[in-house]
């Protein structure tokens, strides 16, 4: 869906401002620290209920207000979408077009794609990172994957308070074995939708990076599963069981399950070298893009619309061949909201500018 | 509170015990209650002592009965062969309601759940097997909640009566009938597929 309107209360830096858009290209213009970001990170909340880059809602409450509140108005083949989030009092309310929903409601019905200078930890930060991209990525394609996900989560929290009860003693430690089949065979399921999505967008970040970069490498991506295998005609619940069955005496003694779905990791290969310890920080940003771009596909592909893609400041680190490659390749996208201290580089006629000073627009 | 009185007040503490019940609702009932002729408000009263010292779980299958071993338990009629295990007396109930099963049951009480506090000693297992042993039952059929921890009730279960030679089956997981496909989510849809049964 398009964003049309958003109107911004006591968040981060902004009091009280209304903000329109354009249906494709805009780009938000502004020194540093004006609220460029913010701008993004609103939007980006309306999409999937939480911001990319700060897990507590009291931390996004404009200094000594007692709330924050955040309302936009969508638009897809001619129906408009109110959905508005607000927290206060340690209370996050979530509404569509005017009705109390879930966080689980939200996701997928905007569909959103953001890359900032951060996603530089897609490549070189730890495994979290990368599992939290292909979370946020499959779950806003089905709904399925994401109940799968909290279900994993919930078995993996009910086996995690058993072995740490084993690991104190307080019970016997066959029990604490009881939730390994729940866990595996919920964790298979997320295992092999994540390979899925792996294999479904390879060639496309292959072309992407190919795109970007003007040279053609052997991209892969390979799922790593920590501690198990997942090869060609593996059981995956089965080689799971086996590797939690194998270290049983290890996890009482820590406490917690070693290996599932949320250790796991991926690698990006290039030319069968790991970029994140071989690639420039030219060809790891590249392939970071190249990545945000094919989960845009993908999106758009399943969900029968391109998501909304909010890009931060992702211009500034490329040179001039890359930044020019990367606006052809945005340039098939649906609608695109771009943040940008420097208009120049990317001055373009046609695009809906929008201009903050000081947590104010205009 | 409510400009009232203490009697008021202690009801609706107690009301607010109930599960579903918050204090508003427990305020509605109270208030209820008082405008309500005397004779029904004794009848209510007389229907909770009554069930509470008549109404007790069956010591066989652990569902509702008033006389022990329970009616369905003591049925000659009833497929000795099968038990259907389920996580509450309610669920017996429901069931029941079908028709469609002619076997016995037993209820576990319960279902694990570590963050509950719940563990398989809270659990009637050791009463099942028992069963499963001097009934000489060939097929258990777990019926327990689709959700994690029912899910998991059902693989321990399965682990203990499995090597007793038993055969050990689960309800279906799907698409309600009468409904429309439309309606189904997409979780729901996508285990009613995996599940899916050929047409003979």
């Amino acid at each position: 869906m398009r964003i049309q309107k958003i109107h911004l209360t006591n968040f981060r830096n902004f009091d009280d401002v209304d903000v329109e858009f354009g249906e494709h290209r805009n780009l938000i213009l502004g020194a540093n620290a004006q609220g460029k970001t913010n701008l993004l990170e609103s939007i980006h909340i309306l999409g999937v209920g939480r911001s990319h880059r700060d897990r507590k809602d009291a931390n996004l409450v404009r200094f000594e207000e007692p709330f924050y509140r955040i309302e936009g108005i969508f638009e897809h083949i001619g129906v408009k979408t109110r959905i508005e989030v607000s927290y206060g009092e340690e209370r996050k309310r979530i509404r569509i077009n005017g009705k109390d929903a879930k966080p689980v409601d939200l996701i997928g019905l905007v569909g959103i794609v953001i890359s900032s200078p951060d996603d530089i930890d897609l490549v070189k930060g730890s495994p979290g990172f990368r599992r939290t991209f292909l979370d946020m990525a499959i779950s806003q394609m089905s709904k399925e994957y994401l109940v799968t996900l909290q279900r994993y989560v919930r078995a993996l929290t009910q086996r995690n308070l058993l072995l740490r009860a084993a690991q104190e003693r307080r019970i016997d430690a066959s029990e604490a074995t009881t939730w390994t089949q729940s866990v595996v065979e919920l964790g298979a399921m997320v295992v092999r939708k994540r390979v899925a999505y792996l294999e479904e967008i390879v060639s496309q970040v292959s072309e992407n990076f190919a795109f970007i970069s003007g040279k053609t490498s052997d991209i892969k991506l390979t799922y790593d599963p920590r501690g198990y295998g997942i090869g060609e005609g593996t059981d995956i619940a089965v080689s799971l069981a086996n590797a939690l069955n194998a270290h049983s005496d290890l996890e009482i003694r820590r406490g917690h399950t070693l290996y599932g779905p949320h250790v796991d990791d991926f690698k990006l290969l290039s030319d069968d070298r790991d970029i994140r310890q071989f690639g420039s920080e030219g060809e790891q940003r590249t392939a970071v893009l190249a990545l945000r771009c094919a989960e845009t596909n993908a999106m758009g592909e399943r969900l029968g619309r391109y998501p909304l893609v909010l890009l931060d400041d992702v211009f500034a680190e490329l040179d001039e061949a890359r930044a020019g490659a990367l606006t052809a390749l945005i340039s098939k996208f649906d609608q695109i909201v771009l943040t940008s201290s420097r208009p120049a580089r990317l001055a373009d006629d046609d695009m809906h500018r929008i201009t903050i000073t000081g947590g104010r627009i205009g | 509170m409510l400009g009232s009185s203490d009697r008021i007040e202690r009801l609706i503490q107690e009301l607010t015990k109930m599960p579903t019940i918050g204090r508003r609702t427990a305020q509605r009932l109270a208030l209820y209650l008082l405008k309500a002729p005397l004779e029904e408000v004794t009848a209510l009263a007389r229907a909770m002592i009554e069930m509470k010292k008549r109404v007790k779980y069956c010591s066989e299958c652990g569902g509702i009965t008033e006389q022990d071993p329970c009616v369905i338990c003591c049925d000659p009629k009833r497929d000795r062969s099968v038990i259907c295990v389920v996580e509450e007396p309610g669920n017996v109930i429901g069931v029941e309601k079908t028709g469609e099963f002619r076997g016995l049951y037993h209820v576990l009480h319960g279902r694990l759940s570590p963050l509950d506090g719940v563990g398989p000693e809270d659990l009637s297992v050791d009463s099942l097997l028992d069963r499963v042993k001097t009934l000489g039952i060939g097929e258990i059929i777990i019926a327990t909640n689709p959700n994690v921890e029912g899910e998991a009730t059902c693989n321990y279960v399965a682990g203990l009566v499995k090597p007793l030679g038993v055969k050990v089956t689960t309800i279906a997981r799907g698409v309600p009938m009468g409904s429309d496909l439309d309606l189904a989510d997409e979780v729901t849809l996508a285990r009613a597929i995996e599940g899916r049964g050929e047409i003979k």
